[in-house]
């Protein structure tokens, strides 16, 4: 039987509202957004805040929208709106790719990009998801807000950039004219973490990459992406040699330990075999598109 | 599970023993550990974590089997338990220094840990992440202890607070240690820990935060 | 902390601690049983109930998250007119054996079908990918859903 400690609950009526009740209660309050991370480790007292800030009335933070040449999320988006959304498909077919593997149906419901995002599990999807893209994350405070990169964001397992006294208001992605992307995923059951996850855009333009991203997850890469296979693909042609190459960067990038998801060099071969197939989708759409 | 943790400090093998040596000096370098008592060759801590959304606290006690002053080695046998939980954790540690060059020493922290309960399910794969994350902490707050003493005219680091235009007295063991990145902590008071000969409760206090990270790692969606 | 929410469009208020889990909440403080508590874990979906019409695992939510809001659980299923065509589906394709999951079943498949009111048989295991089963094997379980699609209220359901 798990129940969590006893706590105490406010709803935030705005993220101005919700910022000064983080700093009125301190460290031992935490923001209830979707609560699948956070309601679990309260079951199992791993975590037990003293004062819940529901954020869930905050309609300013919801909603999905193009801003420019940026996708812009709002930290309340829920997995299924990303699922489901028809200008992220539009834009990145690995938005929904991604979101068909994480959780199930009814997690997907109430579960957010923000609250995702700032759990940052090192075996968070959407983290590999926004680091391929190299998106940004806008963190608001009392003194204002902050544009924090996506590759910058994760000091650790379980702990980003956001302060104690901060909230994350959203999360954007640069659009790219002719991309192709693509995630692919290995996990023992559905709705599991990943035993490994890569993730990639690749754009192809007169037959050579010009652009591209690789995010892995569950592995321990840095920041979750591959920088030294991202670097060695651009101006070459998307041949099967040079995925395979850039495959095997990615796969260098990862430094897995073995658990009871797989042994580390299973992980290891799974960084270097997905971040292939993603490559190979990906680079194909870029130039079927 | 083992773990492997290393670093390197800016001082020779004998400064760097002698500093490892000096409990008072070291005991705020570690992320959220707190020493309450300590009795010839065994000692109590209590350790504090705060990890994202996770806060544990764990008490324990543990004891020297080993202290070479010949292979600059110590080992310890520790056991832990969460306060207000029911895990358990057990950690063997062997740390070693060891010269790698005149001026620098290298450190090296085997950790075995056993866990039970609820921690046994979870993954290597965070706690190797974090306690790498810690013992860099550690190692950069050891790092600004042993430039502080090694030079005392020399500008104390950035981060301290800034001594009335006069240049920086030597450090004595009463005085605050340089500003060091303990955000984490929870810090006993240096002046009531009592004073000890052995710094190597210290690095238990990794093992313990490692039984946290077994915690966090439990996720099934 | 006082919580009020309407349960089946019957509002229920009781006095709780902020840390009730919504899904015990609908069983002591509603005393409305259907709704099972299984796994803890947010894995088994047997506690999936609606909230403002969207499925959810009632074990992942306080009950205080759900104040104000509207609540419908498994009690909630069956109309004026008789069974739901989920219901009366599992019964026909005897989708249930011990039936600790049905209640999840059920409202996760009247959450589908109010969305997919044809799915493929694919797209239903698909929605209830999130719900554990451990007596049938889900085939007679995706049978009944599509029984169900395929036999919606419009039509005369004898009971």
């Amino acid at each position: 039987m798990q129940t969590p400690a006893p706590t105490d609950y406010v709803r935030a009526t705005s993220v101005s509202h919700a910022i000064s009740l983080l700093e009125e209660h301190g460290e031992e309050s935490r923001i209830l957004a979707g609560g699948h991370s956070l309601l679990p480790m309260m079951k199992l007292r791993i975590a037990r805040p003293e004062m819940l800030i529901d954020i869930n009335e905050l309609d300013e933070l919801r909603g999905i929208r193009v801003d420019g040449d940026e996708l812009v999320l709002g930290a309340m988006v829920t997995h299924r709106e990303v699922l489901e959304s028809p200008v992220l498909f539009e834009h990145y077919a690995i938005f929904r790719e991604c979101e068909k593997v994480i959780a199930d149906p009814l997690v997907r419901n109430r579960g957010t990009v923000g609250g995702s995002m700032c759990q940052a599990d090192p075996s968070e999807d959407l983290s590999a998801v926004g680091s391929a893209l190299r998106g940004s994350v806008v963190i608001q405070g009392a003194s204002g807000t902050r544009t924090v990169p996506l590759r910058e964001f994760h000091e650790g397992p379980y702990e980003t950039q956001v302060e104690p006294a901060e909230i994350m208001t959203e999360v954007r992605f640069p659009i790219r004219p002719g991309a192709g992307s693509a995630y692919e995923k290995v996990e023992r059951r559905v709705g599991d973490w990943p035993v490994c996850s890569a993730g990639v855009y690749v754009v192809v333009s007169d037959g050579l990459v010009t652009d591209c991203g690789i995010g892995l997850t569950a592995v321990s890469a840095e920041h979750f992406c591959a920088p030294a296979a991202e670097a060695f693909l651009i101006g070459k042609a998307p041949t099967e040699d040079n995925l395979r190459s850039a495959a095997q960067l990615a796969a260098d990038a990862a430094d897995p330990s073995s658990d009871q998801r797989g042994p580390a060099d299973y992980k290891k071969h799974l960084a270097n075999e997905l971040t292939y197939r993603a490559l190979v989708r990906a680079a194909a759409a870029s130039q079927g598109a | 599970m083992e773990l492997e943790n290393t670093f390197v400090v800016p001082a020779d093998m004998d400064t760097a023993w002698k500093t490892l040596l000096d409990v008072e000096a070291i005991a705020p370098c570690m992320p959220g550990a707190t020493l309450t008592s300590f009795d010839g060759d065994n000692f109590a801590a209590t350790v504090k974590v705060k990890l994202g959304p996770v806060t544990m606290n764990f008490a324990g006690e543990g004891s020297f089997v080993l202290i070479d002053d010949a292979t600059h080695t110590a080992k310890i046998d520790a056991t832990g338990k969460e306060t207000k939980g029911a895990g358990t954790a057990g950690a063997k540690v062997t740390a070693t220094l060891t010269e790698e060059t005149p001026t620098t020493t290298r450190a090296t922290i085997i950790t075995d840990l056993t866990v039970t309960g609820k921690a046994a399910q979870f993954g290597r794969g965070v706690m190797a992440d974090v306690s790498k994350r810690l013992i860099g902490q550690f190692a950069d707050n050891l790092e600004k202890v042993i430039v502080a003493r090694q030079s005392p005219s020399v500008e104390e680091p950035a981060d301290a607070p800034p001594a009335a235009g006069q240049p920086v007295a030597a450090p004595n063991p009463a005085s605050p240690a340089p500003q060091l990145n303990n955000d984490a902590l929870d810090l006993g008071n240096a002046a009531l820990v009592p004073v000890l000969k052995r710094v190597i409760p210290v690095l238990v206090g990794v093992a313990f935060v490692g039984v946290v990270i077994w915690w966090v790692a439990r996720r099934r969606r | 902390m006082q919580v009020s929410m309407n349960i089946n469009g019957e509002p229920v208020t009781a006095d709780i601690e902020a840390r009730k889990l919504l899904v015990h909440f609908i069983r002591e403080d509603a005393g409305l049983r259907g709704t099972h508590w299984g796994c803890d874990t947010s894995n088994c979906g047997t506690c999936t109930v609606w909230v403002d019409g969207e499925a959810v695992k009632s074990c992942t939510v306080l009950a205080a998250q759900a104040g104000g809001h509207e609540v419908r659980t498994v009690e909630g299923l069956e109309g004026a007119d008789g069974l739901d065509p989920v219901q009366q589906g599992f019964i026909e394709c005897h989708g249930l054996q011990c039936g600790f999951c049905t209640p999840g079943m059920l409202m996760t498949a009247r959450w589908l079908l109010d969305q997919n009111p044809n799915p493929t048989k694919d797209e239903i295991r698909e929605a209830i990918s999130g719900q554990i089963c451990r007596c049938t094997g889900y085939k007679n379980i995706v049978d009944a859903i599509h029984w169900a699609a395929e036999h919606p209220r419009t039509n005369e359901v004898t009971a």
